[in-house]
């Protein structure tokens, strides 16, 4: 049995090269920087174009990963170190503490039931609130639950320790200390995904401004049945269920001013996904997607417009708004715009606008690609080889790039590229006798 | 092991999470009653390394050879419990698990005492199944280290040089007399614009001369029997025959390009081509004197008959503009859209330097599109420029039009042959859009390129490494070995009417020499279709028999 | 706090009470004022039209006896100071039209260097005497007056050069309505333009935007509307009858006030010194509110 092969970032991305790298015979250290695996498609509610239920189909490949005898996951990790080259990496791995031992706790959740601190869940979007010692979302895995020290009671004021004890497993350990440990894996996958653009800066679209102004991931929670009102669209300023709803595309995108000046692939689709969810939800809904070009390249993904607009009647208009302003008595939300098909300048008043924003880099790329001695590109993207020839490899043999991490793009996409990088792997373990 | 059934029982509290709300001492009690049950223990925590312990120590010291334990939900939890199984020496198909929390505490928590009773319904049914189970044997199956690839283009090659570094042999099936598909007729990739020759040139030299890599030019597949691991593929060329022994295929076919004909003037009036025909004219440095041009896109893509858009037809226009703008400036180049298929971060940046060349874009509806007539001196465009609201009539010297890729003809036959489905469009349709991508719901075949759908040349091997990790997986193994949930037929039963073949998603079923349905266990996903659609009823399946579900069923609604 | 005045045109010719409440209550305050000699139009919107060279070089007249001065400027009308602050970022991207209107400058003696910097009235009243120095100075709280603030366009607008408040979403003119203790609260028609700068050109449109701002005002239940430029105040004040028969609404009825006006009410400062006699707006209501005087 040879080297392993190191895995960075559990998203869908992440848990594939890791399960087919497994499933072959190899070992694979998947190491992931929160609490729990899973990423943002765990947040999502359904997926385009076929409406499966997003958990649902990542949670089994979630727990194969958790049981696979040939893969170790460190949650609450990230790499800080790595030398040598492909066949003999040597890699140094920063695992903070869970404040909570792995091996008693069973995921039974009384600890956080119990605990008094609330904090603003970053799982939830922010819509609604965790405790300090919480499990990241139900179907987390794995399923143990861990302290946010910077706001539990005990580690900032010394006081309460109430989950220690009510823990009927003797779980909760204080005590536990970051590790640092040493792996030597014969190569390396980045798959450390995406974050979403912050809107505030487009100031005429009242992100920071308009609690009803939201963004899609935070519609993907407050649409889902795990979210923070059961699924259904109360909206937050006023709980009124929002049956008028706008999105706006490439808030963030496809622009020199302010954002970014790229395409962020998926928005229309997932817009249209929205779109339809909320007819699923109630068909008398009124829709309207406000785009600039409707981007349609991917395989179903024309017919999936085409059956939004003729079966559920979804509205495409196509013009940028202007400007989102609130009426101060209703809260409803005006929508300014110029319909350039028609060439009218009009208003459309609805009661939730949802900011479909731009895929954008994450800020940890940059400290990553230090350690690993790899090029961001000028939007702190990962850098292929060669973008037409060698698009999942990097200019650092043994160190392959797969999802999100090198530009945005959807689910098969990522998936098929995090396979590819497992054979990438499994090429350079054999090459390299491991 | 006596033949007697002697069950043991497991009653888990969770904590509080069934314990809160069910009377787990209850239960053990009422398990105690059920006839059979030797041995009934109440866990804190069954799946904690004490309880897997105490049902290990149990196996042994009450001689038990049936176990059920009430706790959570199988999908997480019933490996686990099957391992302690078999660490004490039982097989794992005598395990039955009843979910006591998902199914009854979690959604019952306001009626404990309705939720006690259910759970002692449910541990009555798992212990009337777990009564008739048996010992199971898991299928194993060799997996022939050798793949093979159709199709010899970039998708292909990439394929099978990828097979061939993870160790395997590969036989590549290219039906031309050379390799190279598709990119042997374009000039320029994008976002690079590197030469396709100089893509091409590395693969093909890889494949070529790799000594475990056999290529067959001027060769098709003519009929593959067999499964996974064990698949006979006869590959036919000029000289004749011969039978290859393989363990996986790789569908690496590519599509063709549609020939408008009758669309926009092609082919009818002069001077209209198709971006295709441009690029091998830039290629060969053939264009002429060509001083304007008009692109138009979707020409015959996102329409009735064929609603798809062909992904890279937006882009490529934005390349050839580009590179025509570049060669001279002072061409005139409008680019007819109906919405810009530019995506992504190179491309989008593609789209800003075509618009910063001076490539004008006219976005038209897909209710008036333009219409190209014969002129006097070259052809006439006409186009209502939506977005400036009038008509626009441009007399260019070349018109190109960027129609989309199509399927392959060969497609059909290769489905049927291979037993794998196309979609609406008529291009080969994966196991799961979002989780299988390049899988094939059939074991062991793959798919990828734009054999599958459009795309462009990076995605082709992003994908070709994927469906090569994805066929490396059963080789590299060696061996597979299959869960024992698989259908038996009763051949006394069976008249062969061949209702399971069609209905098996997994091409599972065949015919055996009696014209009998055959299951190949190792193909058999279990999914139990075969059993449930069998109109003699002569279909069965291991671990969930007639007789076992029809006991849980009765017991389900009698008291023992 | 010490700062060269300048009035502009609008202001001098019929804007009396502006000037007045400006001269009432900075002083309060702590700001000094200084009155300048000799200054011109600033050249907006009628030379800015016409030519670009004329204007900078009016413009930057005026700033540069505000140099001489030694003084940082106070422009009191939007125009005006955007109109400085666009001479100021003209002259420093080209240092050749620098030179083309200092050569012009030097012949009455006087040089543009770009030293004098320009502040607008909000950023005096918010940013240096600050909420806390306004608040304790005031003797009769605005209690239950609710006022919609109008900061104005040219105030916020272009946002790569204006920077007295945020484009988007000001704030800095409603904190200061609070700081007299009144109500105030976002509205969608804030940053919507008075329409002044149209009247030349599109009278009735003009009154009918202005008008539309008015209705919305008076629907959300405001007692009046605040702004601080002569420009916005000419239109709603002072041209509210005119737009009342453009939209057919006999109803309108909105009370202008400049907010140095209010200010100065808050200040203590009687209605004749802060020029409320001369607002054409109905404010007697809001004024006798302020005043607590029985209706």
């Amino acid at each position: 049995m040879g080297k392993p092969v190191l895995v960075i970032g559990g998203g869908v991305a992440g848990i594939q090269a890791a399960l087919d790298l497994a499933d072959r015979g190899l070992k694979v250290h998947l190491v992931e920087k929160s609490p729990s695996i899973g990423g943002v498609m765990a947040q999502l509610d359904k997926t385009f174009p076929t409406m499966d239920c997003s958990i649902c189909i990542l949670a089994p490949k979630m727990i194969e990963c958790f049981r696979h005898p040939n893969i170790t996951i460190h949650t609450l990790s990230k790499v800080t170190g790595v030398s040598g080259g492909p066949g003999d990496f040597k890699v140094k791995v920063l695992k903070e503490p869970r404040s909570v031992d792995a091996s008693k706790c069973t995921g039974c959740g009384v600890c956080s039931e119990k605990c008094p601190t609330k904090v603003k869940d970053e799982w939830q979007e922010g819509l609604t609130e965790r405790k300090a010692i919480h499990i990241m979302f139900p179907q987390a895995v794995p399923l143990i639950a861990c302290i946010d020290r910077d706001n539990c009671l005990y580690f900032q004021k010394g006081i309460c320790q109430v989950c220690s004890k009510v823990c009927q497993a003797g779980a909760i350990d204080y005590e536990q200390k970051a590790e640092e440990i040493d792996l030597d894996v014969s190569s390396i996958i980045v798959a450390t995904g995406f974050q979403e653009y912050d809107p505030s800066e487009l100031g005429e679209y009242g992100y920071s401004r308009f609690e009803d102004v939201i963004t899609a991931k935070e519609f993907e929670r407050l649409v889902c049945a795990s979210g923070p009102t059961g699924g259904h669209l109360n909206r937050p300023s006023d709980g009124k269920l929002a049956h008028r709803v706008a999105f706006v595309q490439c808030v963030g995108s496809r622009s020199h001013q302010k954002g970014y000046p790229f395409c962020s692939s998926v928005c229309c689709m997932y817009a249209t996904k929205e779109a339809v969810l909320i007819k699923e939800h109630e068909p008398a809904s009124d829709v309207t997607i406000f785009y600039m070009d409707l981007k349609v390249f991917g395989q179903g993904f024309q017919e999936f417009v085409d059956r939004a607009q003729s079966h559920w009647g979804v509205k495409y208009i196509r013009g940028r708004p202007g400007e989102i302003r609130r009426n101060p008595v209703t809260k409803d939300l005006t929508v300014w715009y110029e319909n350039t098909d028609t060439g009218e300048v009009a208003e459309k008043e609805v009661d939730l606008v949802v900011l479909c924003t731009t895929m954008i880099s994450r800020p940890e790329n940059k400290e990553l690609a230090d350690v690993l001695g790899l090029e961001l590109d000028e939007w702190g993207f990962f850098e292929p080889l060669d973008p037409v020839m060698n698009p999942i490899e990097t200019d650092k043999p043994g160190i392959f790039i797969c999802g999100c991490c090198h530009g945005p793009r959807d689910i098969p996409e990522s998936v098929a590229e995090a396979s590819g990088t497992a054979a990438c792997a499994a090429e350079t373990a054999r090459r390299y006798g491991q | 092991m006596s033949e007697e059934p002697r069950i043991g029982v497991f009653v888990c509290h969770c904590g509080i999470n069934i314990g809160g709300y069910v009377d787990v001492p209850e239960v053990v009690k009422y398990s105690m009653t059920l006839p059979d049950v030797v041995y009934a223990e109440p866990n804190l925590y069954t799946c904690s390394s004490d309880g897997l312990q105490k049902i290990k120590e149990a196996i042994e010291n009450h001689r038990l050879n049936r176990v059920v334990v009430a706790s959570c939900t199988p999908r997480t939890h019933e490996p686990l419990f099957q391992g302690a199984c078999e660490e004490a020496g039982l097989n794992k198909y005598i395990f039955e698990m009843a979910n006591i929390r998902d199914q009854c505490s979690w959604v019952h928590m306001h009626e404990p005492e309705k939720a006690t009773q259910k759970a002692k319904d449910l541990v009555r049914m798992a212990v009337a199944k777990a009564r008739l189970l048996t010992p199971e044997e898991e299928p194993e199956i060799d997996i022939h280290p050798t793949g093979l690839v159709i199709g010899g283009g970039v998708s292909g090659m990439t394929a099978a040089l990828s097979l061939m570094n993870q160790g395997f042999k590969v036989h590549l099936v290219e039906k031309e007399d050379k390799l190279g598909g598709a990119l042997n007729e374009l000039g320029t990739l994008f976002p690079t614009n590197v030469k396709a020759s100089e893509v091409l040139k590395p693969l093909i030299n890889g494949v070529e001369e790799s000594p475990d890599i056999v290529v067959h030019l001027n060769s098709t597949v003519k009929e593959v029997k067999g499964f996974i691991g064990n698949f006979e593929a006869e590959i036919e060329s000029k000289e004749g025959s011969e039978l290859f022994e393989v363990g996986t295929v790789i569908v690496a076919t590519g599509a063709d390009y549609l020939d408008p004909v009758g669309l926009f003037g092609y082919s009818e009036v002069q001077g209209v081509v198709t971006q295709l025909e441009l690029e091998q004219k830039m290629k060969e440095g053939s264009l002429g004197d060509v001083k304007s041009v008009v692109m138009v896109q979707c020409a015959g893509s996102r329409i009735e008959e064929r609603p798809y858009c062909s992904r890279i037809c937006c882009t490529e226009a934005m390349k050839n503009a580009s590179l025509l703008k570049e060669e001279d400036s002072d061409r005139d180049i409008y680019v007819l859209y109906r919405d810009l298929q530019t995506y992504g971060i190179e491309y989008t940046e593609m789209e800003w330097d075509a618009k910063r060349k001076g490539v004008k874009l006219v976005k038209y509806d897909k209710a008036r599109p333009p219409v190209v007539t014969e002129g006097e001196r070259g052809p006439v465009v006409k186009v209502w420029a939506s977005l400036l609201n009038e008509e626009l009539t441009i007399k260019p010297d070349l018109v190109v039009l960027s129609a989309p890729l199509v399927p392959n003809p060969d497609n059909k036959t290769l489905s049927q042959l291979l037993k794998v489905p196309l979609n609406r469009d008529g291009f080969f349709m994966e196991a799961h859009v979002k989780l299988r991508p390049v899988d094939f719901a059939t074991d062991g075949i793959f798919v990828c390129g734009t054999a599958h759908s459009p795309k462009e040349v990076a995605e082709s091997i992003s994908q070709a490494k994927g469906a090569a990790s994805r066929a490396g997986i059963p080789m590299a193994k060696g061996r597979l070995k299959t869960a024992a949930i698989t259908s038996v037929v009763d051949e006394d039963k069976c008249c062969g009417c061949g209702t399971c073949i069609e209905m098996c998603a997994y091409n599972a079923i065949t015919k055996n020499e009696r014209g009998l349905a055959q299951v190949t266990a190792a193909v058999c996903k279990g999914c139990g279709v075969c059993g449930a659609s069998c109109p003699e009823r002569a279909i069965t399946m291991r671990h969930f028999t007639d007789e076992e579900l029809e006991a849980q069923g009765l017991a389900a609604i009698k008291e023992a | 706090m010490k700062y060269a005045l300048y009035l502009g045109c609008t202001v001098q010719s019929d804007q009396y009470g502006f000037e007045a409440s400006v001269r009432e209550t900075l002083p309060k305050l702590g700001v000094e004022l200084v009155d300048m000699d000799d200054v011109s139009c600033c050249g907006f919107p009628a030379l800015s039209s016409v030519s670009v060279t004329g204007w900078h070089y009016l413009s930057a007249r005026n700033l540069a006896i505000a140099e001489k001065m030694g003084l940082d400027v106070l422009p009191l009308c939007n125009g005006c100071h955007l109109s400085f602050i666009e001479t100021i970022h003209a002259l420093e991207a080209d240092p050749g039209l620098k030179e083309i209107v200092n050569r012009n400058l030097e012949k009455e003696g006087l040089h543009y260097e770009g030293t004098a910097k320009v502040v607008h009235l909000i950023e005096v009243l918010h940013d240096v005497v600050g909420v806390e120095g306004i608040s304790e100075k005031v003797k009769t709280r605005l209690e239950g007056v609710k006022l919609a603030a109008h900061p104005g366009c040219h105030a916020i607008r272009p946002s790569d050069l204006q920077k007295v408040d945020d484009a988007e979403n000001p704030q800095k003119l409603d904190t200061l309505i609070k700081a007299l203790g009144a109500e105030t609260f976002d509205y969608p028609e804030k940053i919507d333009c008075c329409g002044s700068q149209l009247a030349v050109s599109s009278g009735r449109s003009t009154l009918k935007i202005a008008g539309e701002k008015l209705q919305a005002v008076q629907s959300y239940g405001f007692d009046g509307l605040v702004t601080t430029c002569p420009f916005c105040f000419k239109m709603y004040d002072g041209r509210q009858r005119a737009i009342k028969g453009a939209i057919g609404d006999r109803s309108l009825e909105v009370p202008v006030f400049y907010y140095t006006q209010i200010l100065g009410l808050a200040l203590g400062s009687s209605p004749e010194k802060l020029g409320l006699q001369m607002n054409q707006s109905p404010v007697d209501g809001v004024v006798n509110k302020i005043l607590g005087d029985d209706e």
